[in-house]
């Protein structure tokens, strides 16, 4: 009986989702043209005057070299002869439109981007959890204005001698807010003063790695860096050599050395009874004063030292 | 001298800003080329009181002249190249410069030097070593480790030191695209790293003889990287090879530093004599202060290289396949140094000469993606992360010294660890109308260790995601996943055994059976997150967030127990006027966790949880951020003000309870720190090129620590505790770089800022 249902019900699915009503091929085509940019300027010289200070607007206008960048605003836009012919305004002819107030579906937005920016680091978009979520290239990318030198993103940077907003963090912090107040954090690494940004570790456009994550590993990202750290070591720190994240936090933390939890504790959550750590002491141990357990045990990231299994050498 | 400075300063601003409003300034063209530039230049007059490591953490705001960007655009009249260059910062120590060229859509070049000074302490620590390279010698001693001797020494022999690093990169970057489908890149940096930071060193054999040496670690490294691809995007396909490979060089590969509390060099001739015995006690004989110096091995140079070839398809059905191989190698084969330089004690053999390390790295990805139907997303992937540990054994079978100081005879090993992780994951999204879409997720994760209490354990999470646009003022996004991992085979016995003829079920009997180690025990997982924004009127957007997450560790009676965080963030943006912009946000970010663990006996382990023993902790931290601030035009195209404040304050709390015959379990006091950042700046248009900016800096830093705060400087007034529970502080030599003093920074500016 519960097969029977369940059969049942999983047929009326497929049928529900083969219907046509519900495939891309029942669309009908669009038969528009190119009506070319000189048309587009006509009506709307002054943004492909701002257009043409980007660096799309100087590829696509200046040194086009495939038939889609030739089509310059119908390259993004889409044929025009019928927003042409229609004497044009706000959705005539079937353009696509990138306004924020606008109906148009996002996938459709961002497939006329992905024509092009189709290989390189937007290689896994399609499988991105941006993609997934409904983002738009736009969200993040502004298309007829040069914004900033590279990337031409939605926000821009706000560069003083005392910290440096790029432009990048900025953009992400529109919607991860947690992160954002996150760098405001006493322990943290320099994104605040700009010499990082959240593009540095991770790619917003999809990676096959974890939270976009631009490196196989939590600590492949980490040691582009903190090369120093890669090892091996002849006595690996086990939890360390898998995951820098058990310890630290990136993003920002209360404690010293981005560590999530306040040593000793980031120690004990572990080695809870083997040997010192079992007994609860007060705060003026020396277990506990200044460096904690790494006031003996510095070398808590691995030791190549044949004497340095408890990592004090 | 500061108001000198000051006068200078101000005096050549404004020479500058007559000059540069000189009509001379503008967009100068030159044959083919169109040439255009900004540049701002002024001063910054400052206040500060406190420690300004902390204030200058990552930057460089030292009082004077500044010039925060220079940059000077050239471009082809046809549209054709382009040259840029761009510098902040110019001649501090935050200073970065970038040079751009290139035609457009067939060559990007790129250099770039950056550089940063990371501080950690100033005029606060201090050492009594003379330190060269990698040797840090003594020209003193002290003359007992009893009561004050140790401070009073330090106190008399050392010398201040800066610790901070400093960072340096240069780079270059390449990208070529000889035509429209093939694209090759190329780049390379070098990084030095160079300063110095603390770190703990000691001599000693158990908890009651510890005297911590802290030193200044010299730090030297220098790094490599370069990276190389090519890329073939056809229609419908591309596939793409890189190459990285990652040099590490540390140029500092040992620290041998002289032990203080081995007084042998006062006698006659000045000829330390190394010691087989190690005291406990404050007033020893020399005979029984361990080895003359230590000897630390720094971060082994090592190197990586990494192949990924990766590769996406269009597949029929409208389908997309995506997939990426990566296989690397990470060497390390730095000779090993001797067990010890304590000639008292026998030569400790060690089987190999070098580790021979060899990691090789490989990940495996496989997505495709569907959208046959209108409203269905599909998406399905596998991916194997495999870190596989070649790197050889190392038998040490005449046992271990100990920190220079004692043997532990023992035969001893060390293992390479391995582990790889496989995931597969389905994601099934359906676009219930135009404007909300839901997706189902599920992944499933094995994780497969060596040696580890747990050698195989599975994750399997699984939740909904909801995206809601009905409107293009309205938008918002939920999400929840569900985590629940296995670890039904965890061992806590399963311990490597160190002698070839060791039983490990007897190494059991030194393990507590009811510890679970928090990242391999048993756990479920519930994130849940929430964003939305509101657009009611164009000129106002609100916003809000919600994240939150809750780990619980059910089979956990030793060990962590839980760990749960939530954090509401809300903010918006309002225009109220065409010349106003106000803008705020706030966020409160709070994480509990709850850990359970038991202490020993004085002397043994037992395998059994005792209750009595039994000892409770729970941590809070607790931050709250918000930021507040304005851009106005106060007069159209001539004068503008943007003001912003920005305070965070956190506490982190940590309470314990229990264990009745022990030491009974105590509670830490807080952890606060406070962060205001004040920032108002007007810009007044002289000219239409011109622009003088002028405003205020204010930022104030509160920190206190009670794992440092008793600290003093020249380890003064350790005395003032109780000698007994405080005796291991007092025989030690601390640095003192820990110390954190509040500092209130008021810093004015006026630069001037023209383009032409």
């Amino acid at each position: 009986m519960r097969h029977s249902v369940v059969t049942a019900l999983v047929a009326s699915l497929l049928l529900l989702l083969t219907h046509p009503v519900w495939s891309a091929e029942a669309q009908p085509a669009q038969k528009a043209t190119y009506a070319g940019d000189q048309v587009c300027k006509a009506c709307h010289a002054a943004q492909v005057e701002k257009f043409s200070k980007t660096r799309m607007g100087k590829i696509t206008l200046y040194n086009a070299r495939t038939n889609l960048e030739k089509q310059s605003c119908e390259s993004c836009h889409g044929p025009g002869s019928e927003h042409v012919a229609k004497g044009g305004g706000k959705g005539v002819g079937g353009l696509i439109s990138y306004r924020k107030d606008s109906d148009e579906s996002v996938q459709a937005q961002n497939e006329s981007c992905i024509q092009c920016h189709r290989g390189g680091s937007q290689t896994y978009w399609e499988a991105s959890a941006h993609a997934g979520r409904g983002v738009s290239c736009v969200d993040c990318h502004t298309l007829m204005e040069k914004t900033t030198d590279r990337f031409q993103l939605a926000k821009v940077g706000d560069q003083t001698p005392f910290f440096n907003k790029r432009a990048q963090t900025e953009v992400c912090n529109q919607c991860h807010l947690q992160r954002k107040a996150a760098l405001q954090r006493s322990s943290h690494m320099p994104l605040r003063e700009g010499k990082l940004s959240c593009a540095d570790c991770h790619n917003p456009h999809g990676t096959p790695n974890p939270v976009m994550l631009k490196q196989a590993s939590t600590n492949e990202n980490c040691y582009s860096c903190h090369t120093e750290r890669r090892g091996p070591f002849m006595w690996e720190h086990v939890p360390v050599m898998e995951n820098c994240g058990n310890c630290h936090d990136p993003h920002g933390s209360n404690n010293d050395r981005l560590l999530k939890v306040t040593d000793p504790r980031v120690c004990t959550s572990c080695h809870i009874y083997d040997r010192h750590p079992g007994t609860p002491r007060g705060r003026t141990s020396v277990f506990f004063f200044n460096r904690s357990c790494t006031n003996c045990h510095s070398q808590i990231h691995g030791s190549n030292h044949p004497a340095g299994k408890r990592f004090t050498r | 001298m500061r108001s000198h400075k000051l006068c200078v300063t101000l005096t050549l601003t404004l020479v500058f800003s007559l000059l540069l409003a000189s009509p001379l300034w503008a967009q100068i063209e030159i044959e083919n080329a169109v040439i255009s530039g900004e540049a701002e230049l002024g001063g910054l007059p400052r206040d500060t009181n406190g420690k300004r490591q902390k204030f200058e953490e990552y930057r460089d705001l030292s009082e004077g002249a500044i010039v925060p960007q220079l940059q000077l655009m050239i471009g082809g009249k046809r549209e054709d190249f382009y040259l840029n260059f761009d510098s902040s910062n110019l001649g501090r120590d935050n200073q970065n410069y970038i040079l751009r060229f290139g035609r457009y859509g067939l060559l990007d070049v790129e250099f770039e030097w950056d550089q940063f000074p990371h501080l950690f302490s100033l005029n606060t620590a201090r050492t009594p070593y003379d330190m060269r390279g990698g040797t840090y010698t003594l020209s003193s001693k002290p003359a007992s480790t009893a009561g004050t001797d140790v401070r009073d020494w330090v106190n008399s022999a050392a010398n201040a030191v800066d610790l901070k690093l400093f960072q340096g990169m240069g780079k270059f970057k390449l990208r070529y695209t000889p035509t429209p489908g093939w694209s090759f890149t190329g780049s390379y940096w070098s990084n030095n790293v160079a300063g110095r930071r603390a770190i703990g060193a000691y001599f000693g054999t158990s908890g009651g003889s510890w005297k911590v040496t802290e030193l200044a670690e010299p730090i030297d490294y220098q790094i490599h990287n370069i990276d190389l691809g090519g890329e073939y995007a056809g229609q419908g396909w591309s596939l793409g090879l890189k190459y990285n490979a990652s040099f590490f060089h540390n140029n500092v590969s040992t620290l041998v530093w002289d032990n203080p509390t081995n007084r042998s060099t006062d006698g006659a001739g000045g000829t330390c004599t190394d010691s087989s015995g190690f005291s406990s006690t404050s007033t020893g004989t020399d005979a029984n202060r361990g080895a003359c110096r230590g000897r630390m091995d720094m971060y082994p140079s090592n190197q990586a290289h990494t192949w990924t070839l990766s590769g996406a398809a269009k597949l029929p059905l409208k389908s997309n396949f995506m997939g990426s191989v990566s296989y690397g190698f990470r060497l390390q084969n730095d000779p090993f140094l001797p067990q010890t330089t304590n000639s008292a004690l026998a030569a400790r053999s060690v089987s190999r000469e070098s580790l021979d390390g060899d990691v090789r790295p490989l990940m495996v990805n496989a997505t495709v993606v569907n959208r046959y139907f209108d409203r269905l997303d599909l998406k399905a992937y596998y991916r194997l992360y495999d870190f596989d540990n070649r790197s050889k054994k190392v038998d040490l079978p005449d046992g271990r010294v100990h920190a220079d100081s004692s043997v532990d005879s023992d035969y001893g090993r060390g293992f390479p660890w391995a582990y790889s992780k496989q995931n597969i994951g389905l994601d099934a999204g359906y676009n219930i109308t135009r404007w909300l879409s839901a997706k189902m997720g599920y992944v499933w994760e094995k994780m497969h260790r060596e040696r580890r209490e747990v050698l195989s354990s599975n994750e399997h999470t699984f939740g909904p995601t909801f995206d809601l646009k009905p409107t293009s003022w309205l938008l918002v996004r939920l999400g929840y996943k569900r985590s629940l991992r296995d670890a039904h085979e965890y061992d806590g016995g399963r311990l490597v055994a160190t002698h070839p003829a060791e039983d490990p079920e007897d190494l059991r009997e030194e393990v507590l059976d009811e510890l679970r180690k928090f990242d391999l025990a048993a756990r479920t997982r519930d994130k849940f997150s929430y964003f939305g924004q509101l657009t009611p009127w164009q000129n106002l957007t609100l916003f809000g967030g919600f994240d939150f997450f809750l780990d619980e560790y059910p089979r956990t009676v030793i060990g962590v127990q839980d760990d749960l965080s939530y954090v509401p963030s809300v903010g918006f943006t309002y225009a109220p006027l065409d010349w106003m912009t106000l803008f705020s946000n706030y966020s409160w970010e709070r994480w509990d966790w709850k850990m359970q663990a038991m202490s020993r006996t004085a002397t043994t382990q037992t395998t059994a949880t005792d209750p009595l023993r039994t000892w409770r902790s729970r941590g809070r931290d607790q931050t709250n951020t918000v930021s507040w601030g304005s851009d106005m035009k106060l007069i159209e195209n001539l004068l503008g003000l943007r003001i912003q404040y920005t305070f965070s304050e956190a506490s982190s709390l940590v309470k314990a309870s229990g264990d009745t015959v022990g030491t009974p379990a105590t509670n830490y006091p807080n952890v606060t720190n406070r962060w205001h950042e004040f920032l108002t700046r007007f810009d007044y248009q002289l000219h239409k090129n011109v622009t003088l900016r002028f405003g205020y800096y204010f930022n104030r830093f509160n920190h206190k620590d009670f794992g440092v705060d008793m600290m003093k400087l020249w380890m003064g007034e350790y005395d003032q505790l109780s000698a007994g529970a405080n005796n291991n502080i007092q025989r030690s030599i601390w640095l003192g770089d820990r110390i954190k003093r509040p500092y209130t920074a008021h810093v004015g500016f006026l630069t001037l800022r023209f383009s032409f």
